[in-house]
């Protein structure tokens, strides 16, 4: 099956990362890690991965990067607790706890 | 052979990228990418239609006149009779006007705008029956001038109110007889080739076009064009429809949106060019018997039958509106969630979030660290007008707090408390004029304070309890409320003394950020399980539009509709990445092979 999608790692420096023209024509989606997700076989996003000098990985070795991230996330959630505190009422105060995230292929 | 100086008089400059301020037009050689390369401004390339605003009487086979951000519609059949209820919209809101002084359904409406129109014929005292009389509304009243020639009703209407037309229909039967209007007298001109019930026109006394209708059962696609002095039949629609009104400037410009087959409501659109008809982006809701204003740039459908409800309405944007898009602007020194917002594209602020006393200022390109906040905490409600003047009210640490401070572009300063501790509550307006409305902690409630840079003041809840949710607006007398934990995509219009339900955002989602110092244009992003959706407000309905890229959740935004900055948040984990929405301008390669 043709993939969908392609993966890299690259740390987003902020100004020109990501820059009007190229969201525009790239769909962008982001995922803990650094772990960035644009469209295959797309010249565009060759091109964005080749300027913002990312680290291409298959769809498995980044689920294993975002996995690892939200498992952290998800602890520290726990962990986060107040006495007498409700369910509701921490949901309240943090947010609901971060879902673990599949990645598409 | 001639070389591109010959032609156009200047030379082709080498960069090696791109120009840093490039303009529309301007070509030059990427010696990196070895391409020759040209700006184009960002565009749509097909039309489109949203949501509008909701008519006060939901009717059927009304008329209408004016322009998609200045219409009025008026008379109709509503649930139990003829009606002569008229009503302007202003591109958000329909108010209800004076009425026709004639009750009526299936007449003619011409004009400008919403305070120049022309009502004529229709269906007179009872739907069954025929009119001749004519009204103008100069934005007050509906006066009665000189009557048709001939009484008709679902004929076709064109022009303005000092020149119109009124182009076959059913005179007691069906028609070719069509009158021009000057702006004292109806006088009989060059009849239509068929005669038809319920066709559309649209143009001027010189330049219409007559398309559709129903020669007495069935459809027909007939398209006839007038030049000023006669009839010619021109290229047919692609499917012929009625009962149905035209938009469109002259007998070379016009769209022919949705009507009835004959045995269906249709949700085909329909753009003609002066020689042929293109299909275009369907309706989202079909119907007929609905009134239209507006241009094939900025259109406008409203009432009808067979559609979700008789008083909904449908706004068109043409090809050619400009393109929004996230790109990446500097990130913040200090990446946390639950963090507030103040201020405007060039010139934001962020302050507090997760459990710090951080104050960070955005100038357009970087975030500046600067004085702490008084007390630590998160969950702000916060707003101003830039960088160098917002209010910080309420907030959590360790408990809802009622603390308010006040930020001169320097320091902050305590000012007087909040009435009630309160935490994310969403913040709207200026530091001498704002509101906050919602509350987290201890319990969700629909709270709403206002402040008048001095006191906070409780007044009228909101229909809808919540906290976190997205907010816009210029002050303390004018704001809207939406999404927000419990996931809700309820939106609420403050109009400084009560809260009134508009139309919900598409996806509803707690922990959102949000844009806007205006009621009537406003986005929300982001929120939920960190998700990129943007939604954009018209000041009638939501529109999905542009993702950020970065989904997040619990960060924040400032900004216009137009000019938006979306900074903070969690991914997770917590992310400082800011993301500024704007239009621009794209570079394409020349294709030399």
């Amino acid at each position: 099956m043709a993939k969908t999608y392609q993966y890299c790692v690259a740390e987003n420096w902020g100004k020109g990362f990501i820059e009007y023209d190229e969201s525009h024509r790239i769909t962008f989606a982001s995922f803990p890690g650094d772990v960035w997700q644009v469209p295959a076989y797309n010249k565009h996003a060759n091109l964005w991965i080749a300027k913002v000098a990312g680290t291409v990985k298959t769809k498995d070795q980044a689920q294993t990067i975002v996995t690892a991230k939200v498992d952290a996330v998800q602890t520290a959630w726990d962990n986060d607790n107040v006495e007498g505190e409700s369910s509701d009422e921490k949901i309240a105060r943090l947010g609901a706890k971060p879902s673990d995230i599949t990645l598409e292929e | 052979m001639s070389d591109y100086k010959t032609i156009h008089g200047v030379n082709v400059r080498d960069y090696t990228a791109d120009p840093d301020n490039p303009i529309i037009g301007q070509v030059w050689y990427d010696k990196t990418a070895a391409a020759l390369q040209f700006q184009f401004p960002s565009v749509t390339t097909a039309g489109a239609w949203r949501t509008g605003g909701i008519m006060n009487t939901g009717r059927v086979e009304l008329a209408g006149a004016g322009t998609q951000t200045a219409g009025l519609m008026f008379g109709g059949h509503d649930s139990t009779a003829v009606t002569g209820k008229t009503e302007s919209y202003n591109g958000a809101i329909f108010s209800e006007v004076a009425d026709l002084n004639t009750a009526r359904n299936g007449l003619g409406g011409a004009g400008a705008s919403n305070t120049s129109a022309l009502a004529f014929g229709g269906g007179a005292p009872a739907d069954n029956s025929v009119a001749d009389v004519t009204e103008l509304y100069n934005g007050t009243n509906w006066t009665e001038l000189n009557d048709m020639n001939t009484a008709r009703h679902f004929s076709g209407d064109a022009g303005n109110a000092t020149a119109a037309l009124v182009v076959s229909g059913d005179t007691g039967s069906l028609s070719v007889n069509v009158e021009s209007w000057n702006g004292t007298n109806w006088t009989e001109i060059a009849n239509v080739n068929v005669a038809r019930e319920f066709g559309a026109s649209n143009g001027t006394t010189t330049s219409s076009l007559f398309y559709g209708g129903s020669p007495g059962s069935g459809s027909v696609a007939n398209n006839e064009s007038w030049n000023g002095t006669s009839w010619t039949e021109v290229a047919d629609l692609n499917a012929g429809r009625y009962n149905w009104k035209g938009i469109g400037a002259s007998n070379t410009d016009a769209l022919a949106a949705s009507g009835y087959t004959g045995t269906a409501n249709s949700a085909l659109v329909e753009l003609w060019n002066g020689s042929t008809w293109a299909e275009t982006t369907n309706v989202s809701d079909d119907g007929n018997g609905f009134a239209s204003s507006g241009s094939t740039a900025l259109g406008l459908i409203a009432g009808g039958n067979g559609r979700a409800n008789n008083n909904v309405s449908e706004e068109w944007t043409g090809a050619g509106a400009t393109v929004f898009a996230w790109s990446t602007g500097g990130s913040m020194n200090t990446a946390r969630n639950l963090n507030s917002r103040a201020g405007i594209y060039t010139s934001a602020l962020t302050f507090g979030g997760g459990n710090s006393a951080h104050t960070e200022k955005y100038n357009g390109t970087a975030w500046t660290e600067l004085n702490n906040l008084n007390l630590a905490r998160n969950s702000i409600s916060g707003f101003g007008a830039s960088g160098d003047s917002a209010i910080a009210a309420g907030g959590y640490a360790s408990e809802a707090k009622a603390e308010t401070e006040l930020w001169n572009g320097t320091n902050w300063t305590e000012v007087n408390n909040l009435n009630r501790a309160t935490s994310a509550a969403t913040g709207i307006g200026i530091a001498t004029s704002g509101l906050a409305a919602g509350r987290a902690d201890p319990s969700v409630t629909a709270q709403t304070e206002t402040w008048n840079g001095t006191n906070w003041t409780n007044v009228n809840d909101m229909n809808t309890s919540r906290s976190g949710g997205g907010g816009a607006g210029p002050n303390n007398t004018d704001g809207l409320v939406y999404g927000g934990y419990t996931v809700t995509s309820n939106t609420e219009l403050w109009n400084g003394t009560n809260w009134s339900e508009v139309n919900n955002m598409n996806t509803g989602r707690a922990s959102l950020s949000s844009a806007g110092n205006s009621s009537t244009a406003a986005l929300g992003f982001g929120g939920g399980s960190s998700v990129a959706i943007t939604e954009d407000w018209n000041g009638a309905s939501w529109s999905e539009v542009g993702d950020l890229n970065t989904g997040r959740t619990q960060g924040n935004g400032t900004g216009t509709s137009t000019n938006a900055l979306a900074f903070g948040g969690e991914i997770p984990p917590n992310t400082g990445a800011t993301e500024e929405w704007d239009s621009g301008i794209s570079t394409k390669t020349v294709d030399t092979d």
